[in-house]
């Protein structure tokens, strides 16, 4: 087996740092190996974000990541002075964010944006402009010579996600995460981002995480699921099984929630009782327990991750109880 | 019976600095049955959002009647506006924006009964509080809750139950489960159907989620840049589309199978043009694939082609002629 491009081993990440404090994931494992492409599904409070926040060393106060190792190409993140970390970001690993008003610099030219990311890992100048152009007319900007020189509030919102996107490729980065990049979009639009992304990922091996509270969108993106649900990692496996033979409860229920684009009976969506929990609540066993409707006895204490058919679960009632 | 009926409303705003206008609603009329949902589908800039405040009369339309019960609401007194008015209610996308930080569910909805002279004396508003609180699944001590003690999905049950209050015929639902969390979309989808059946309540769904107003519509509207370019039975417009810009909205709803369809790729090329120069002759015509000649000089109209679904396509209409 080859060696994996990232590693999270044992991840918690608190908030706070006094009495008190509250674990917001707990102990989460996860491997990406390289050329794959993952989707990291859960709902608000699932911990998919901070986690991704973890691997770019980007959560700040009162948000820490307390116990727990990341590794990008065997290279311990932890281990790394905050100088190194910034030549590992935008360059080794880069992530686009769901709303690329806040993270394009409103007072800068966009095109000024890719260069500056580009120079900030040693490229020269002209070079950084001859590929800030390429970069551009790659992500599909029309006119990528009059586009660069727009500000961000000039440019529409899928305009803006695609010069975002440029950024983020700037230095050919090995790993993308891309965090609910098309959640703000319309549908029209998402769906251009989404077959982007996916043709350039291909076209330069480039390894994907999507992040997303949407199953719908990720199913013909992704090669693998991880699901996560009050910051623990509940199911991982390939995503054809996630759809089609989904393991644990709450997957299941997930993707019965969303209505059915072939079904004229339009029935009642499937509901999930109850509310995912909060920071500040533990929760005896499993995360998922007190909103499950197969919980038994033994979901009193925690479960942990093992492998089932050709993922892994974590949960307790054997499928055949439930299925 | 016809409850609401809009005949050719037209909605112009002055562009601020400039000597444009802009036509966010363009032509429209439309008619609603009485239990019936009629769903509007389209995105962003296409004046979805305009046409519900014009039904609702937060608006005044340029030209075009509102006719409500066979009343036109422009030829009422202030008084019999304010009485018919009750009678069509609004409800937002962001209940958090729409609510009071500082009030309580209580005291929003016991407001709303105050100022229209509902309920009777405090205790008779009080009881039906507690009423309207159980119509939308609350307890009673949620009547004690600020709008930040709320989850989004409960915030968006006490917008409801605000429209509720003065006993509405009518609910306009701008995009109301478009902010929530997956599975919590799924419990307020599944209530706007209950209240509708057990109210005999009839709905605009406003929303830019095709897989939504799939699932509640009777009937559905799409719209493009201020006009409607197709209108049908739900599953005429939907699972049969012929305008060629409902192909690509539908196109790119995404299927929660990865074993649909072959490769990703965009179901439409460009953005929706700037409304304030909407190109010429059928505003779709740059993006749309089945452009030819006439579609860039003449504006096609809504027209009959098969039964009950019209279509503003000079190529349907050509191909698939009047019904």
């Amino acid at each position: 087996m080859t060696e994996p491009l990232l590693q999270i081993e044992d991840l918690v990440v608190t908030l706070g740092a006094r009495t008190g404090d509250h674990d917001i994931v707990h102990g989460i494992s996860l491997r990406v190996q390289p050329g794959e492409t993952l989707g990291v599904v859960g709902e608000s409070g699932s911990g998919k974000t901070l986690t991704m926040l973890a691997v770019m060393r980007l959560l700040s106060p009162p948000l820490a990541m307390s116990r727990g190792s990341i590794r990008l190409e065997g290279e311990d993140l932890a281990a790394l002075s905050e100088s190194e970390m910034r030549g590992v970001r935008g360059r080794k690993v880069a992530m686009v964010y769901q709303d690329p008003m806040t993270s394009l610099n409103p007072l800068m030219r966009v095109g000024d944006q890719v260069i500056e990311a580009m120079t900030a890992h040693g490229v020269d100048d002209d070079e950084a402009r001859r590929r800030a152009l390429e970069t551009m007319a790659r992500v599909e900007l029309p006119d990528p010579e009059r586009t660069s020189r727009a500000y961000p509030h000039e440019l529409s919102g899928g305009m803006r996600q695609r010069a975002l996107i440029a950024t983020a490729l700037a230095n050919d980065p090995t790993l993308l995460i891309a965090d609910e990049p098309t959640t703000a979009l319309d549908v029209t639009i998402q769906r251009q981002i989404l077959a982007l992304v996916k043709h350039l990922s291909d076209e330069f091996h480039m390894t994907t995480v999507w992040v997303t509270h949407d199953l719908g969108v990720i199913a013909r993106l992704v090669d693998r699921v991880v699901v996560m649900y009050g910051g623990y990692i509940v199911e991982d496996a390939p995503v054809d099984q996630i759809f089609h033979a989904p393991q644990h409860p709450y997957t299941k229920r997930l993707l019965a929630s969303l209505p059915n684009p072939a079904d004229d009976s339009r029935p009642p969506l499937a509901q999930i009782p109850g509310r995912p929990p909060l920071p500040s609540e533990s929760i005896e066993g499993c995360p998922f327990r007190p909103r499950c409707q197969e919980a038994i006895e033994s979901c009193l204490t925690l479960p942990s991750l093992e492998p089932r058919l050709e993922g892994a679960v974590a949960c307790w009632v054997p499928p055949e109880r439930w299925g | 019976m016809v409850i609401l009926e809009a005949v050719d409303l037209h909605k112009r705003y002055p562009v601020r600095g400039t000597e444009l206008i802009v036509n966010a609603v363009n032509g429209v009329s439309l008619s609603l049955a009485a239990g019936e949902t009629l769903g509007i589908v389209g995105e962003s800039g296409c004046g979805k959002s305009t046409l519900a405040r014009l039904l609702v009369r937060l608006e005044e339309p340029t030209s075009g009647q509102v006719l409500l019960d066979g009343v036109d609401l422009g030829s009422l007194s202030d008084r019999a506006m304010r009485e018919q008015r009750r009678k069509i209610q609004l409800v937002f996308q962001d209940p958090y924006a729409s609510l009071n930080p500082r009030r309580t569910a209580g005291q929003t909805l016991g407001e709303v009964l105050a100022v229209h002279g509902l309920g009777g004396d405090a205790k008779g508003r009080r009881a039906r509080v507690y009423e309207l609180l159980d119509m939308v699944g609350l307890r009673r001590s949620f009547s004690e809750r600020l709008p930040h003690e709320m989850s989004g999905g409960q915030r968006q049950r006490v917008g409801i139950a605000r429209a509720l209050a003065v006993d509405p015929r009518v609910i306009l639902l701008d995009e109301p489960v478009s902010a929530l969390d997956v599975s919590v979309r799924a419990e307020i989808m599944n209530l706007l159907g209950q209240l509708r059946d057990d109210l005999g309540l009839s709905y605009v769904f406003i929303s830019h989620d095709v897989a939504m107003v799939r699932h509640l519509s009777d009937r559905v509207g799409v719209m493009y840049l201020g006009r409607v370019v197709e209108a049908g039975p739900w599953k005429e417009v939907v699972d049969r589309p012929l305008h060629p810009y409902t192909l690509a909205l539908r196109e790119a709803v995404p299927v929660p199978d990865p074993r649909t369809g072959g490769e990703l790729q965009a179901s439409v090329s460009g953005e929706v043009p700037d409304p304030a120069q909407p190109p010429s002759g059928c505003t779709f015509h740059p993006r749309c694939p089945l452009a030819e000649e006439a579609c860039w000089t003449d504006e096609p109209q809504l027209e009959l082609i098969r039964p009950d679904h019209h279509v503003a396509c000079h190529v349907v209409q050509r191909e698939h002629g009047p019904a």
